[in-house]
């Protein structure tokens, strides 16, 4: 009786076997060309955008977004969202300054422990999202707001200078006349896309995000994986805080305001979807470079900056409703081939 | 002509008439004949005093300052509230001091659309209100006389780049704040009309680059850093910004492209952060224009009770605004900076 | 492929097996047994017990009294887990799978293999998790490639991993609740001949289904519940469908006394349906229904019905064929079209898809019938509460206090006459019911079907789409049989019988 289904294989998954050229493969190859129109457009309005420079320019201010987003990636993968991202820069930066300012704490010290204060706010989240059982969305909203008000109350609202040679060098130093924030950042994405792809950790993450009642049938320790994403998250956060700190030679409770809209922008725009269990860091490094070059052209076009948050908006639906279109078009096409 | 006679001579009258009753009936009366001419005047005042946000250190400089100021009058009973940036909220300050029957209320409170239904209030309960540094129709303005205060900023940039850059600069940034409509435009405006009015050689129109700050360090950070390769390499750059916080990022720009050298920036505000720039070493923060909201208090306060107690009051009071630099800073706050002061 | 062991010790016994929600009984001592190898089918009518005795035996309820015994030994779940440890699975109706993710990485969901060492035991091994994935496909001779992703798979592929996945840690007995609700007629074929495959390894398989023609086929034996009690346990070779059911409904099913002899035949055709067709649900529907007829469209759930009266209201599109009104052809793309038509659609859950819960009677009749109640572009509450009075009058809506009361007060049977009171406030021509009285108690049922044979008397054309037997044989003067998604005969109350109806619905040859 089994030959029923063996004797015809070909009514089996028909032919549309594609091994390399998988959805993802293809949101990341349909972003890389709109990255190119945009920078063709770009080099054809403005005789700046092409030149040393400004490749510079763009290469040395990407990494406060790119590290975020590396984070929010895992995050959007696992179902969830982390909207307290851009508070948890702020209060890295609030955290270091004060106690290197004020408590006379060694400045690399004072560093680890701004950044710990991140993860321990991604523990946070991670803790009110698994065991409170509360939507990601809302959890992270408050913390945003909550931490954001800590931000200002550690600091009494008062914007604090950090002028320290070795510490500058985080987010303004080169190695080798490349921006040493971007050789940090491309060694994360490295590391994290190890993860994603080939560790069990990363597997689980977009089980997880592709069906919690299958992976928890399944015996994934669901809670400990969402625990550990938001505190990576965290982490993340905290590190760009930094690093934003040290571009700026000082620390403000308002910093990084708005930063969670970018990075999500950025990680949508990468082909992550925020129904989770689909992403990868490689879309979201495409995301985070068209973000960051489109707003620098926009600049040296000196558009108005109203026009430029319109254009913004405009990128993000047509690039991800292009693909949204792409894969309807393929499912319709796969659902007439059974 | 006939009415106005009238009228004074009947005025005349009742002037007399009451000087006559005091001296007379001695200082029982006195009380009694005050209340009659202003009715509004009394022992000691409940005042009303809701602030733009407790979020930023120039609102809260000027609630340190007002408090501080109702202590030393004595007669003043200081009620607090926080507008919190929001119209709405700001109207329901109003409804609540109504409730507690302040005597004036003191607005800081930044929507317009809602100025005419929270003055609509108050004037029914009539109490009157002072508006700080954003107008509200009928209320007495006080604060900062925003085009001037841009101006000082404009012309000691301009004096600077006559003495060390023999009177020119090739490019200049302009990081201003559009989304705050008029009053940081007025601000902008003094600043980029009074240096290029009072520089030797104007910086041509092409090289004048207008940036949205969006009011903050990383804002002003990203987009001055998009704009500099435009610019050329060893160009002498001057930038007029809008606060202490958009020329801190406009430095950490310029400086982090290796640029530092050649650049020289003004503000406005002048608060600690902004000072602590300005005498560093070799700093590139020339200076802020300063507003002083520590001195508000004590600059509106009296005049409240002026109006309270039928003083005549300008329907505009400013601010007395001084451009703070490294040369003049321990003139006005030798307590923050000890150590430079000391020298 | 009867498992010859019948009378060898059960695999399963569940014996005695009491449970009460809030006091009301939905298991009352029903015991029920399962053979190595064999595929029990489990029976009854919605809110029979069904799913309530399945999740006593996954672990997710636990009972108020009785026993489960496997392989003779007396066994306690407490939770899901247990149940799985001692090899019993569950295929829920609703599958649970990560869809962008790999056949190979849905089977070996938790368990993908790794290396060995630092940091080996961290990195995932794919080459052997495609060897493993593919091994266990191979158990089925299944020929699905372990590289594509799951929701790139037909459904029925996506079963078929999930019956793998469930068999891939020793499973014993797995459980399949509705497994064929989705699938197409070949699909079935094919999900059927794993599960014979299945059967011949030695796994015992409960098939939950309401499609009666498919426990036929691929059923030993079949456990009927009703109303919380055991009725019979029968081999399928014993018993005919027709007697089935009626266990399953538990009442001869009487005609209709009334006779009305009003068939409309003469009258004109409101409604025509020619060659509809949606590949997977129905095929080649044509049908008539005339001014002041009701026509009855009789089959198993599952037949194709609710998706035909979807796709005539516009709700779900069709591949192929026409629908017209008055003769006229209509493009019907949306219900708003259908509506425009003269089209008027009651769905069976009315709670969820016509009903407004939470609020009044009178704003649930003019919901979507604002321009009739408004003058020069005012809206008048006046008229509006003139007219909601004039249907709680004629139809006779029983409301707790005044039109102003929430809906979810109302009896199931008050709520559907709000229905169609919306329906008529609209003025269609044609009225639509799915499953009418679904979850209305019995006196008000009649209610409804005195209404609805009124309304056709006043000229409307009426279409009802039941499995309710009964319901179709007292109110339908015309009946036409669906199977499969095919119209298979067409009879006049007067000259059929049940079991014609019965035999027509289940596919057997007229």
């Amino acid at each position: 009786m089994s030959n029923l289904i063996s004797a015809d294989p070909a009514r089996l998954t028909p032919a549309r076997r594609r091994k390399w050229l998988t959805d993802d493969t293809l949101t990341s190859l349909s972003l890389i060309v709109s990255f190119v129109v945009l920078c063709a457009f770009f080099a054809s309005q403005t005789p700046f955008f092409l030149t040393q420079a400004n490749l510079s320019t763009i290469a040395s201010t990407i990494a406060i977004v790119g590290i975020t987003a590396i984070g929010m990636t895992l995050v959007l993968i696992t179902g969830g969202v982390d909207i307290s991202v851009g508070s948890v820069a702020a209060l890295s930066g609030v955290v270091t300054s004060l106690l290197w300012l004020e408590h006379g704490i060694p400045l690399g010290v004072s560093t680890v422990l701004g950044i710990l204060a991140g993860a321990l706010v991604g523990l946070l989240n991670g803790a009110i999202v698994t065991y409170l059982k509360i939507n990601p969305l809302i959890t992270t909203l408050a913390t945003f707001s909550i931490i954001r008000g800590l931000a200002f109350v550690l600091s009494e609202g008062q914007t604090n200078l950090l002028s320290n040679e070795a510490f500058n060098f985080i987010g303004r130093g080169t190695v080798a006349g490349i921006p040493f924030s971007l050789l940090v950042m491309l060694a994360l994405y490295l590391v994290f896309g190890f993860i994603l792809r080939y560790t069990a950790f990363g597997r689980n993450l977009y089980a997880i995000g592709g069906s919690p009642q299958a992976s928890r049938l399944a015996g994934i320790a669901v809670t400990r994986h969402l625990l550990i994403v938001y505190i990576i998250s965290g982490l993340l956060a905290a590190f760009s805080g930094i690093i934003n700190v040290s571009q700026l030679a000082s620390s403000a409770p308002r910093a990084a305001v708005g930063l969670e809209f970018t990075v999500i922008t950025a990680v949508v725009l990468g082909g992550t979807s925020l129904a989770g269990g689909k992403g990868t860091l490689i879309g979201t490094l495409i995301g985070v470079i068209i973000l960051r070059t489109l707003d620098n052209g926009l600049v040296l076009m000196q558009v108005s900056s109203f026009y430029q948050d319109v254009a913004r908006g405009f990128v993000l639906i047509l690039a991800v409703g292009f693909d949204q279109i792409r894969l309807k078009l393929g499912q319709l096409q796969r659902s007439k081939g059974v | 002509m006939n009415t106005r006679r009238l009228s004074a001579i009947a005025l005349g009258t009742v002037v007399f008439a009451l000087v006559v009753t005091m001296a007379l009936r001695g200082s029982a009366v006195r009380v009694l004949a005050q209340d009659s001419a202003c009715p509004t005047a009394k022992d000691s005042y409940t005042i009303g005093f809701a602030n733009l946000t407790e979020d930023i250190v120039f609102t809260q400089l000027v609630r340190e300052g007002m408090v501080a100021t109702a202590e030393e009058m004595g007669n003043v009973n200081l009620v607090l509230a926080d507008n919190r940036l929001d119209g709405a909220t700001a109207l329901a300050n109003t409804e609540n001091f109504i409730t507690q029957g302040v005597d004036a209320i003191i607005h800081f409170q930044t929507d317009e659309a809602f100025g005419n239904v929270i003055m609509a209030r108050a004037r029914a309960a009539g109490i009157p209100v002072f508006a700080i540094d954003i107008p509200m129709p009928g209320a007495t303005f006080f604060g900062a006389d925003n085009y001037y205060a841009g101006q000082l900023a404009g012309e000691a940039l301009a004096a600077w780049v006559n003495e060390n850059w023999d009177g020119q600069a090739d490019a200049m940034l302009v990081l201003e704040l559009p989304q705050s409509g008029p009053i940081p435009a007025a601000r902008m405006q003094g600043m980029e009309e009074a240096f290029q009015n009072n520089v030797e050689t104007p910086v041509a129109d092409d090289m004048v680059f207008h940036l949205d700050s969006k009011n903050t360090q990383e804002e002003a950070f990203r987009v001055v850093s998009d704009t500099l390769p435009a610019i050329d390499e060893d160009a002498k750059i001057v930038a007029v910004t809008i606060n202490d916080g958009t020329a801190l990022g406009t430095i950490a720009a310029v400086e982090a492209a290796g640029r530092g050298d050649n650049l020289m920036v003004v503000g406005q505000n002048a608060d600690p952060s902004g000072q602590e720039e300005m005498i560093k070493e070799n700093s590139r923060y020339l200076g802020a224009t300063g507003y002083f909201p520590e001195n508000y208090g004590a600059q509106l306060l009296p005049r409240v009770i002026d109006v309270l107690e039928c003083r005549p009051v300008p329907p505009s009071i400013y601010v007395e605004h001084v451009f703070i630099s490294a040369d003049n800073v321990c003139d006005y706050y030798p307590d923050n900076w000890p150590d430079f002061c000391s020298q | 492929m009867m498992a010859e062991n019948t009378s060898a010790a059960p695999l399963l016994e569940m014996r005695h097996i009491h449970k009460s929600f809030f006091g009301v009984k939905v298991l009352d001592d029903v015991s029920v047994s399962l053979h190595k190898g064999e595929v029990l089918a489990l029976l009854g009518e919605n809110g029979a017990g069904k799913s309530t005795l399945i999740k006593i035996l996954n672990g997710d309820y636990t009972m108020d009294s009785g026993e489960i015994y496997l392989n003779g030994q007396h066994v306690q779940f407490h939770e899901p887990r247990d149940a799985e440890a001692h090899g019993i699975r569950m295929i829920y109706q609703e599958l649970h799978y990560a869809p962008d993710l790999s056949v190979t990485e849905n089977l070996l969901l938790s368990e993908l293999p790794r290396g060995r060492g630092f940091p080996g035991r961290y990195i995932i091994d794919w080459r052997q998790a495609r060897e493993i994935a593919q091994s266990r496909l191979k158990l089925l001779d299944l020929a699905i490639d372990p590289d594509v992703h799951m929701r790139d798979l037909p459904v029925v592929e996506r079963q078929i991993v999930e019956i793998v996945k469930a068999l891939s840690a020793d499973a014993q007995i797995i459980v399949m609740d509705e497994p064929t609700a989705a699938l197409t007629p070949p699909e079935v074929e094919m999900l059927f001949g794993i599960i014979r495959n299945l059967c011949a390894q030695g796994v015992a398989i409960i098939y939950i289904s309401h499609r009666l023609d498919e426990i036929f086929e691929i059923a030993d034996r079949v456990t009927i519940l009703r109303d919380g009690q055991h009725v019979a346990t029968k081999r399928v070779d014993e018993v005919k469908l027709a007697s089935v059911v009626e266990l399953m409904v538990g009442r001869e099913i009487e005609a209709r006394r009334k006779t009305l002899a009003l068939t409309g035949q003469e009258s004109q055709v409101v409604l025509e349906v020619q060659n509809l067709t949606k590949l997977g649900a129905y095929e080649d529907v044509s049908l008539k229904v005339h001014a002041g007829e009701i026509v009855g469209v009789f089959g198993l759930i599952g037949s194709g019905q609710l998706s035909l009266t979807r796709s005539i209201f516009g709700a779900e599109r069709p591949d192929s064929g026409s629908i017209l009104v008055d003769g006229r052809e209509c493009t019907i793309r949306h219900p708003q079209d259908a509506r425009n038509a003269g089209i008027g659609f009651v769905p069976v859950d009315r709670k969820v898809q016509s009903l407004i819960m939470g609020q009044s009677v009178r704003k649930n009749v003019t919901l979507s019938n604002w321009q009739r109640l408004a003058r020069m572009g005012f809206f008048q509450q006046r008229i509006e509460k003139d007219h909601t009075r004039h249907w709680v009058d004629s139809l006779g809506i029983r409301m707790a206090g005044d039109m102003e009361v929430p809906i979810r007060f109302l009896s199931g049977g008050n709520q559907q006459k709000t229905v169609l009171a919306r329906w008529l406030e609209a003025n269609v021509r044609v009225l639509i019911l799915n499953e009418p009285t679904w979850g209305v108690d019995v006196g008000a049922r009649s209610d409804i079907y005195d209404q609805l044979e009124a309304l056709a008397q006043s000229g409307l054309a009426i279409l009802i789409v039941s499995s309710d037997i009964q319901e179709i044989m007292s109110v339908c003067p015309r009946i036409l049989t669906i199977y499969r998604g095919r119209i298979t005969a067409e009879f006049h109350r007067e000259s059929v019988s049940k079991d014609e109806l019965l035999a027509a619905a289940a596919g057997e040859a007229v």
